[in-house]
């Protein structure tokens, strides 16, 4: 297992090798498949190729007919044996380029007991045999070959197959030697040109080695007149130095292995830590967690709305006709409410601060002080939401006006009712725009909605302010304004003659006179 | 005479789909080798469908694989002096795919020898785009209606002269900004939804420049880097500037003097939300 996990990045580099080697054979390839294009439909199947020598070659299965370059070539029979056997051609050809595919189609060979369709194939086959010729790739091959034949048998029998493979990486390839399991001397005043791989035996370095060393479960002495003009890399095997000269490094390819080891480890350990911080962060961002967040937003405003409305009922309930005049404040004159809250709000802070002040440089105002840093916030807040809920009660009365059906069990005598109602309509964008956020593609207008949300709770705790200062605090009822239409005298006989049919009504079965606002309380 | 509306609408909605006509697919593949080539100008224009572009093996100049009915498209890959030519015809308007199998497709690789200027126009559709390996030089990409994810995971070999992005309605990610190797940075978005990762190896200081119209931008920003972000002041857009410091409409991060890498960012955005996320 543990070989086959490391042969992946071997074969590159023996593929590598391969060729490098062909290049040294001089087996040069003299022509190249520069381009290629492959049309596969149900009606057609085609082949184009462009040479490095500008030639093109193209062969068309289409309609019943085969074209090579324009000429026809014969007929085939639509789903039949020489069809099949093109399009799978083509099918294997399709993702190669240039040597590979110009040695896949020189290769191809039809099946010879195809019937009638036998001789079309054969003619295909040549033409495609002549098409690419010059493409050298069978000497490339049989030379490459061999070499690799050598590195895989070394390969096969070693238990260091990744060691092999690092230090065939930083080796040239082109001129390598191996002895396996032989051993190799290079003798007093001769030289070795090309690099060394010995496996399983022992290297005995006395003359110049023009190249890289490679020692595998083996041994190697260098000599005083030893010289190895390269690097030597040591797998599982032990150097003797006696006296000679090494140009490059000597390195132990097992301790670079497991230092490597140790720093990709590492670096996994803090890849891994940095994934899991993306992870929380993306937590937030996926689909998921986009729902749940939703879903606790909503779950936020439900339980805001149960709140508030707690406390509508408390201050409903100790409040007196304080809020009722307010709400009706907020109602006939909301422009002026709004205009005072709006310059209540700048003021607040420094009716604040010179509060303090001046409490504190007066003697007697130290006691007062006490108070006032706790009581002034907490007035204000209590001021904002009363006129909150007087605006609530403004819009609570506008959505019942509209109708709606499924309101119909809300009591607009009661002001609870209203005021409940009210919430709820300035609590509804809220809702609204967390569900929106759910939504692919417009998501986004949640936030939009949102934002709209915070502005009317706003405009509405601005203007019930506006509303608790006009009426200081309720105390004070604002001026009615009647409408300034032509005057209509009241007929006073006929306003009799109604009380009077009003009075028999009243005898017969009681007053249908709706009851006040206020008269539930 | 809304009721109507809406009843016809509904009633439209619910007829049954008309009947398909049979595909017939078709699939093309183009490759060429490098050959004396030192500069590559790419000029992709696919209209609707899926599209990758992705790195292409060592040697390799290009291949392109298209995925078509071959009753209403017509693919071009045309190749001259340099100068490469990708795009795909229709004879006919087929805009609605019904799932992904039934989209035609480009997949688009570029090798990793010759540094590319790529023009990519894409309009409707999955577009996914991973420019790793490829030297790029310049980029310019448009989108329509489209679901686009951009990125490269490893610093562009190429330094690039500028990242142009547009984007019509569609939704955009754009990952790695910092190995795109370029100093200047420009996107244009008008509806939809934009997140930009400036992870990467930033080899150099940077200007962004972001254009929103309607939407939601998310700029996701590594601790290490530097930023400052200069906005344009307009109605209706939410900032969350969270770990920045503001003058004026100028916010900048906390270690903008001390980083080793600072990309300076326009945001100009009419109605919608920027947000500012910090990664690890």
């Amino acid at each position: 297992m543990y070989r086959f996990d490391h042969m992946n990045w071997l074969l590159p580099v023996l593929a590598g090798g391969s060729g490098v080697i062909a290049a040294m054979e001089g087996v040069a390839q003299e022509r190249q498949v520069v381009s290629n294009q492959v049309a596969v439909s149900r009606s057609e199947a085609s082949l184009e190729l462009e040479f490095s020598d500008g030639a093109t070659f193209s062969m068309s299965f289409d309609n019943g007919r085969v074209t090579a370059d324009g000429e026809v070539l014969g007929s085939y029979r639509s789903g039949g044996a020489a069809e099949a056997e093109w399009r799978a051609l083509l099918s294997d050809v399709l993702s190669l380029s240039n040597g590979p595919l110009a040695e896949a189609l020189q290769r191809w060979e039809p099946d010879p007991d195809l019937g009638d369709e036998t001789d079309l194939l054969h003619a295909i086959d040549g033409t495609l045999e002549r098409a690419v010729a010059g493409v050298g790739i069978a000497a490339t091959r049989s030379l490459a070959g061999e070499r690799m034949g050598e590195l895989l048998e070394v390969v096969a029998q070693s238990e260091n197959v990744e060691a092999l493979g690092t230090a065939l990486e930083e080796v040239d390839l082109e001129s390598l030697r191996i002895w396996l399991h032989r051993d190799y001397t290079v003798g007093e005043g001769t030289s070795h040109q090309g690099s060394l791989l010995v496996v399983g035996g022992h290297l005995d370095v006395r003359g110049r080695v023009d190249g890289d060393v490679i020692v595998l479960d083996g041994t190697m002495t260098l000599r005083d007149d030893g010289l190895v003009d390269g690097d030597v890399h040591l797998i599982q095997s032990d150097i003797v130095r006696r006296g000679g000269e090494i140009d490059g490094e000597v390195r132990d390819v097992m301790r670079q292995l497991r230092r490597e080891e140790n720093r990709i480890r590492e670096a996994i350990t803090a890849e891994v830590a940095q994934e899991m911080g993306r992870a929380r962060q993306n937590r937030r961002t996926s689909g998921f967690a986009r729902f749940g967040r939703a879903l606790e937003d909503i779950l936020g405003t439900g339980i805001t709305f149960v709140i508030l409305g707690l406390l509508t009922l408390l201050l409903t309930r100790l409040s007196g006709e304080r809020v009722d005049v307010v709400t009706r404040a907020v109602g006939h004159q909301p422009a002026r409410s709004a205009v005072v809250g709006f310059a209540g709000g700048f003021l607040i802070l420094p009716v604040y601060v010179l509060g303090i002040v001046v409490l504190a440089i007066s003697v007697v105002g130290l006691p007062v002080l006490l108070a006032w840093l706790p009581l002034f916030p907490l007035a204000v807040v209590v001021a904002g939401f009363a006129g909150y809920v007087g605006v609530s009660q403004q819009v609570g009365r506008w959505v019942l006006e509209h109708d709606l059906p499924w309101l119909d069990w809300v009591d607009r005598s009661r002001p609870t009712h209203l005021r409940l109602l009210g919430i709820a309509t300035l609590l509804a964008p809220f809702v609204a725009g967390n569900a929106l956020q759910l939504l692919p593609f417009v998501g986004w207008t949640g936030s939009l909605v949102n934002a709209v949300g915070s502005i009317a709770c706003v405009a509405a705790m601005v203007t019930g302010l506006g509303a608790v200062i006009v009426t200081r605090g309720g105390r004070r009822p604002v001026d009615y304004e009647f409408d300034d239409g032509p005057y209509d005298p009241v007929d006073w006989h006929e306003a009799d003659d109604i009380d009077a049919a009003a009075d028999d009504g009243d005898s017969a079965g009681g007053s249908d006179a709706e009851p006040s606002e206020g008269d539930d309380r | 005479m809304s009721r109507v509306i809406v009843a016809l609408t509904a009633g439209v909605a619910l007829l049954p789909p008309p009947p398909l006509v049979a595909q017939s697919w078709k699939t093309v593949t183009s490759s060429r080798l490098v050959t004396t080539e030192d500069r590559l100008d790419v000029s992709v224009t696919y209209g609707a469908g899926v599209l990758e572009l992705r790195r292409g093996d060592e040697g390799s100049l290009y291949r392109a694989l298209f995925r078509f009915d071959e009753e209403s498209g017509l693919p071009v890959t045309e190749y001259r002096d340099g100068h490469l030519e990708v795009s795909m015809s229709y004879h006919e308007h087929r805009r609605n795919f019904r799932n992904r199998s039934d989209a035609p497709s480009l997949d688009l690789q570029l090798g990793p020898d010759v540094p590319a200027d790529i023009e990519l126009d894409f309009g409707a559709g999955r577009a996914d785009m991973d420019l790793t390996g490829i030297p790029v030089s310049r980029l310019e990409l448009n989108t329509g209606a489209s679901e686009t994810v951009l990125r490269i995971r490893e610093l562009n070999p190429e330094p690039m002269e500028e990242a142009s992005i547009g984007v019509g309605a569609a939704d955009l990610r754009v990952s790695g900004l910092g190995n795109f190797n370029t100093g200047d940075v420009e996107v244009k978005a008008g509806l939809g939804s934009v997140v930009l990762e400036l992870d990467g190896a930033w080899a150099q200081n940077a200007v962004m420049s972001v254009e929103m119209g309607l939407g939601a931008l998310e700029i996701r920003v590594p601790e290490s880097l530097g930023i400052r972000i200069r906005r344009e002041s307009r109605l209706l857009s939410s900032f969350d500037a969270e770990r920045l410091v503001r003058t004026g409409n100028v916010y900048q991060s906390l270690n903008w003097e001390a980083a080793d890498r600072r990309v300076e960012i326009d945001i100009s955005a009419a109605l919608g939300s920027i947000d500012i996320v910090w990664i690890d």
